[in-house]
């Protein structure tokens, strides 16, 4: 969708604008959490919005795809069995996420619309809006720029906010974005040339502040799918992982998960759960035969789903948003720019 | 909106013991007009639930060109087997599907087809086997060629008998190791090679069985002049949605419940984990 | 304005002793995730697989959400009322006949409860049998890091013991079972130094993970006190910061050998009390240090004081009971078998035990057993009487991470039913039998703890951020002072080489998280046990591929074991990463290896082809 206009609203009026927002929708936004953290969470009052923090370690995925998520309820009643599907429809707005975030779900709503379409992926999804906050300065450990995914957006978002001193600008992505003005009209003005402008250099400012220190995806990419990289090299790498996962469940774009029923009510939920190609058990087979037995294997496995050609032609992008919290979240030493260089160089520090 | 993961439930009609520890049932959805509606390819198969216990794929060992029931056979492997093997008729299961590519049916038309199977081989190739049989003239010479560990854990044993009876199959079976009573075939699948005669030129062969089996019959049609992809496969892998969504299934960018089960041999090698 | 309440609730993690904290993340008032703490001082942002799951268990397991009696052949449900009095009548009546009663905590369970069991035991039952599993080999560990120190009295242990002061340190000397495993966390600072530089020597049965990346490994067998190379001394004695890390499996008595030769070292080399050092032993399980420190131990009171000393009594006050039961008691190894009645609290017994099976047996034999857990495990299918608690993830309390953190717990949903928090539970046990709650809140229970354990009052009182504790040298000293163990189950006699035996069996591990119910309840976490169990029905043992090679056996094959005690047959797995010469029985196999091990950690063994 292309942005045909552009709107601002005074800090101040902030406030009331998602006051009004919250009456008719589950809010959604960055707050503070007891131990110093900032975590997305549905808000109850206006003043629990953080406006300047860190893009929290969570990634807003979670609200598309729940750790444990309802799907099926199976009720039953003696021998007869009566499966229904559970449909999540509230609304809610994802309010003030980042860029790669934002690219992140528009990642998951193609993998989830592709070939055989997850309904319930795509309920959440129409009854999500994407009101995103553009990054006007790189985060430590950030290479959106990398991955066309940041600092500001031209699309995917349904709405994007830029900081603009005293006011804030708003971008209008889509018919849905649009509709979140209507809750206060008079709140927004149209832009001024001046505004965009001063949008414009603020992006470019910001994409400068990357500097030299980013992971370039293309010749990884190039070697990883040609199959030219050592086994001995994930092997090392493997060596230098421990397992935990934390990598694929704080990616934006991972959705891997498994299914597994819980009793309810004399009956059962049927959920999917997130799970990990990074734990040995995510292809353990019956016959106690396991195709991906070796660490190595695992990681291998990883990079080849983020990063390969092949993936990149199958799901339309790749699978990497530059956000940087595998690099936070890494219990070992093979977050994606360390693995990208390595496959790159074909060398590993280990 | 399509809900991917909402079973149907289905109503065991029937059961039948083929080994000590393998059983068929047939199955009919619950709702008769689902049921009707109901067609698939062979080769591809079914996501079974017992509630409360989990869901598994079990290959569609019933022709879709034989209505009354869908049929799967289930061996005993583990919690969920062994929860459908204490189950009756009239007992409810919960049914998604079908799943998975199937065999390509009209591109077999008009050739030889030789079928191949090892013990638990044969369900994945049944439905196929009878869906030729029952439109017979769409196709050339027909070929099976059956091995099991013994004679008890061969399955369909009636069915063996009427393919071996029929004069438009030329079947064959043997067991690795005999029992009292066992007059036929005594070794491995490859020895009975030597009682068909192969035309690769023509032939589209199906093979089935356990990994070992397979790797080495393939090897051998290769060596007789079978082109790569003329000889056809399944692939196994643990699955959990049967999707495609939940990537449990990967073999580099192919998904097994997508992109196969059912594979030539020239994709299997052409995969790269 | 239409909204969840918060959303994301801050607590520790409920498996090992490294004291991550993780957000217990909520939907609908149920919990459904968990998300690491990017500012948690000790896991910054990071979790184990372990802790990614922290919270299936409680979602998924079979939870106990109501009280149950045996009353016949079957537990029943009943009332708390009924509950409680049936098991103070049994216990009076058991007590009173002579026989003795137990009680066994738990390193899963909270300080507050722990204190609480111990006060159960020595204040209401008057019994001096308290203990929890695993308490054994952690408490030898300690003790050895007893007295040869530089500094004097007052240098508390555990000066700089972090993790942060692991991953800045420029030789690490690690004697392990499988850290990367056991102790994901502490492997990571482990890496973090070693990717900057670090020298790392490891001491282990297997060439692990860690072991691989080492500079040296010292193949090191359990109950036997490695040989120091020449080459390690030196660079830990030259290190300016350095770093010994004690995380290994069993056999107690050997145990303390060997953190006392570590010990010596760190103070011989003026490594000890040096900021920066480090000396640290990690436990298993994430409040085992707690559960101690707690007096849940058959030797020491509330604080590891003294049975004796007496100002740590009357530190116990009334509240305990003005005549606390201070003689020594049996260990839990001891108690099986060895007691007319148990209490057990939170804790599956035939998982955490070295006799396993026989562990069950035992339990069934008894006259009588209170179980309090949340999870349906199979030690209260056996239970007379079933008090359902809440999980951790349900109640408040603190944990202390082997680091001597005292971190708070914080409960992210109710108790499932009519499970009651621990700590009440306990109490109303306590009070059914005769001893009455001066306590009428978790608060107060704290005050209670501060008052017994100063070292606690001012860590339990140090608010959001929670406190830590250090031993003192004369805690270590009691430690030391006190058997750690069934003395069958640690010393290991090498002798002289029996020519007819010329392999050894050993036993590896103290602990496998495999059968423990937060793992074995939890779907994503219980695979690999679970396909391991069915591949293997009749057990395994390990051994490496030159010793299959040479018996002409492969992977899966059958073998004959026997030792002077007896023989197996049972498969064989086939690794790569142990010496040649030694067999190897995994933990969670244990029980088939029994005949052949006794109670044993080491045996010489003869193997054929079965």
């Amino acid at each position: 969708m292309n942005i045909d206009e552009a709107v601002t609203i005074a800090k101040t009026d902030l406030r009331m604008w998602v006051a009004r927002l919250g009456e008719r929708s589950r809010l959604i936004a960055p707050t503070a959490a007891d131990g110093g953290d900032v975590v997305f969470s549905a808000i109850a009052d206006p003043e629990e919005v953080l406006w300047e923090c860190d893009n929290p370690l969570q990634p807003p995925k979670q609200f598309l795809l729940p750790q444990t998520d309802p799907l099926i309820r199976i009720r039953r009643n003696g021998r007869s069995l009566r499966p229904e599907t559970i449909a999540d429809e509230r609304r809610q707005i994802l309010f003030t996420i980042r860029s790669c975030d934002v690219k992140g779900l528009r990642y998951l709503e193609g993998v989830h619309a592709r070939d055989l379409p997850d309904g319930s992926f795509q309920r959440r999804m129409d009854r999500t809006v994407l009101v995103s906050l553009a990054c006007t300065r790189p985060c430590p450990q950030g290479f959106c720029v990398c991955c066309d995914a940041g600092p500001f957006l031209r699309s995917g978002f349904d709405l994007q906010l830029t900081p603009l001193g005293d006011r804030m600008l708003v971008e209008i992505g889509s018919v849905k974005g649009r509709e979140l003005l209507d809750v206060a009209p008079s709140l927004f003005r149209r832009a001024t040339a001046g505004e965009l402008e001063h949008r414009e250099a603020l992006e470019a400012t910001a994409r400068r502040g990357f500097g030299e220190e980013t992971c370039h995806f293309g010749s990884a990419m190039r070697r990883i799918s040609t199959g030219r990289v050592e086994a001995t090299l994930w092997e090392r790498m493997g060596d230098w992982c421990l397992g935990c996962g934390g990598c694929t469940l704080i990616c934006p774009t991972c959705y891997c998960f498994s299914i597994k029923d819980k009793p309810a009510d004399g009956g059962w939920t049927r959920c999917r759960m997130w799970d990990s190609c990074q734990y040995p058990a995510f292809t353990l087979e019956a016959s106690g035969h396991n195709p991906r037995h070796a660490k190595g294997d695992r990681v291998r496995r990883r990079f080849y789903h983020k990063v390969s050609a092949q993936y990149y032609q199958r799901d339309g992008d790749v699978g990497c948003v530059g956000c940087g919290r595998c690099v936070k979240v890494c219990l070992g030493t093979t977050d994606m720019p360390a693995v990208v260089a390595a496959i790159r160089k074909g060398e590993w520090h280990g | 909106m399509v809900d991917l993961f909402l079973p149907s439930v289905a109503t065991i009609q029937s059961q039948r013991d083929e080994t000590p520890d393998t059983k068929t049932y047939q199955l009919r959805l619950r709702d008769g007009a689902e049921h009707d509606r109901f067609t698939f390819c062979p080769g591809q198969f079914l996501e079974l639930s017992v509630f409360g216990i989990g869901e598994a794929p079990f290959c569609l060992a019933s022709s879709p060109t034989r209505k009354d029931a869908i049929e799967v056979t289930v061996r005993r492997t583990g919690q969920l087997t062994d929860a459908l093997h204490t189950m009756a008729p009239g007992d409810e299961v919960g049914v998604r599907g079908p799943c998975g590519n199937g065999f390509d049916l009209a591109g077999a038309e008009g050739r030889d087809l030789l079928f191949i199977a090892g013990g638990i081989g044969l369900p994945p190739l049944r439905g196929l086997i009878w869906n030729v049989l029952d439109q017979r003239d769409r196709f050339g010479r027909v070929t099976i060629l059956y091995g099991a560990r013994t004679p008890t854990d061969l399955v369909y044993k009636e069915e063996l008998e009427i393919w071996r009876r029929r004069d438009d199959v030329d079947f064959h079976v043997t067991v690795d190791r005999a029992e009292p009573g066992w007059t036929g075939n005594v070794g491995m699948v490859p020895i009975l090679f030597e009682q068909t005669e192969l035309r690769p030129a023509t032939t589209l062969s199906y093979v089935c069985g356990p990994p070992v089996m397979i790797t080495f019959v393939i090897q051998d049609l290769l060596m007789r002049g079978f082109a790569e992809d003329r000889v056809i496969s399944t692939l196994e892998r643990m699955m959990q949605c049967g999707v495609g969504k939940c990537n449990h299934c990967c073999i580099g960018h192919r998904y097994v419940c997508r992109d196969g089960p059912v594979f030539s041999y020239r994709q299997i090698r052409e995969m790269v984990e | 304005m239409m909204s969840d309440a918060r959303d994301s609730v801050l607590t520790v993690c409920p498996f090992c002793s490294c004291g991550c904290g993780l957000y217990l993340q909520r939907a609908d008032g149920a919990i459904n995730g968990v998300m690491p703490s990017e500012h948690h001082p000790v896991s910054f942002g990071r979790l184990c697989g372990r802790g990614w799951a922290a919270h299936e268990a409680p979602l998924w397991g079979r939870r106990l959400d109501r009280p149950m009696i045996r009353r016949t052949s079957r537990l029943e449900p009943a009332t708390w009322e009924e509950a409680l009095s049936m098991a103070a009548r049994r216990l009076h009546e058991i007590g009173a006949g002579g026989r003795p009663i137990g009680v066994v905590g738990s390193g899963r369970a909270t300080n507050e409860e722990n204190f609480l069991a111990a006060r159960l035991a020595r204040g209401a039952l008057r019994t001096p049998h308290v203990d929890s599993c695993l308490r054994a080999p952690y408490q030898a560990l300690l003790a050895g890091l007893d007295g040869r120190r530089a500094g004097g009295d007052d240098v508390p242990l555990d000066w700089t013991n972090t993790f942060g002061d692991i991953a800045r340190a420029e030789v690490i000397l690690l004697v392990e079972d499988d850290l990367a495993n056991t102790h994901p966390r502490a492997a990571f600072a482990i890496l973090q130094a070693v990717r900057t530089g670090a020298r790392l020597v490891t001491f282990g049965l297997a060439r692990t993970q860690l072991a691989r990346l080492a500079w040296i490994h010292v193949p090191t067998i359990p109950g036997e006190l490695p040989e120091l190379p020449a080459e390690v001394r030196s660079a830990y004695a030259e290190a300016s910061r350095a770093a010994i890390l004690l995380a290994p499996g069993e056999a107690p008595a050997a145990l303390g050998r060997l953190s006392a030769a570590f010990a010596a070292l760190a103070a011989e080399t003026g490594h000890a009390g040096r900021s920066g050092s480090v000396l640290l032993a990690l436990p298993v399980r994430a409040n085992a240090r707690g559960a101690l420190e707690m007096g849940v131990t058959p030797a020491l009171l509330p604080g590891l004081a003294a049975l004796d000393d007496a100002a740590a009594r009357r530190r116990l006050g009334e509240s305990w009971h003005g005549d606390v039961m201070t003689a020594p008691g049996l260990d839990v190894d001891q108690m099986i078998g060895g007691v007319g009645a148990l209490v057990v609290f939170a804790e599956e017994l035939p998982a955490a035990l070295v006799s396993g099976t026989a562990a069950r047996a035992a339990l069934e034999r008894l006259e009588f057993l209170v179980v309090l857990d949340a999870f349906a495990t199979e030690t209260s299918s056996l239970a007379h009487v079933v008090l359902p608690i809440a999980s951790t993830l349900e109640t408040p309390g603190t944990f202390t991470s082997a680091e001597g953190r005292v971190q708070s717990l914080r409960p992210a949903t109710a108790p499932v039913g009519e499970a009651r928090p621990g700590w009440r539970a306990l109490l109303d046990l306590a009070a059914a039998i005769g001893l009455p709650p001066t306590f009428d809140s978790l608060d107060d229970v704290q005050r209670a703890i501060g008052r017994a354990v100063p070292s606690y009052a001012t860590a339990l009182g140090a608010g959001r951020g929670g406190g830590s504790v250090a031993l003192t040298p004369a805690q270590v000293t009691a430690l030391g002072a006190t058997p750690p163990g069934t003395p069958t189950t640690d010393e290991t006699t090498p002798g002289a080489a029996d020519p007819s035996y010329p392999l050894r069996l050993v036993r590896s591990g103290a602990f496998e998280w495999g059968d423990d119910p937060l793992v074995d309840l939890s779907p994503t976490l219980r695979r690999d046990r679970a396909s391991l169990r069915k591949r293997y029905p009749d057990g395994l043992v390990e051994l490496s591929a030159s010793d299959a090679q040479r018996l002409g056996v492969r992977d899966g094959w059958r073998v004959k074991v026997a030792s002077p005690i007896g023989a197996a047959v049972l498969p064989i797995a086939v690794r790569h990463d142990i010496e040649p010469g030694l067999l190897v029985v995994p933990f969670g196999f244990r029980d088939r290896l029994e005949p052949v091990l006794g109670r044993e950690v080491l045996v010489a063994v003869r193997v054929e082809r079965a």
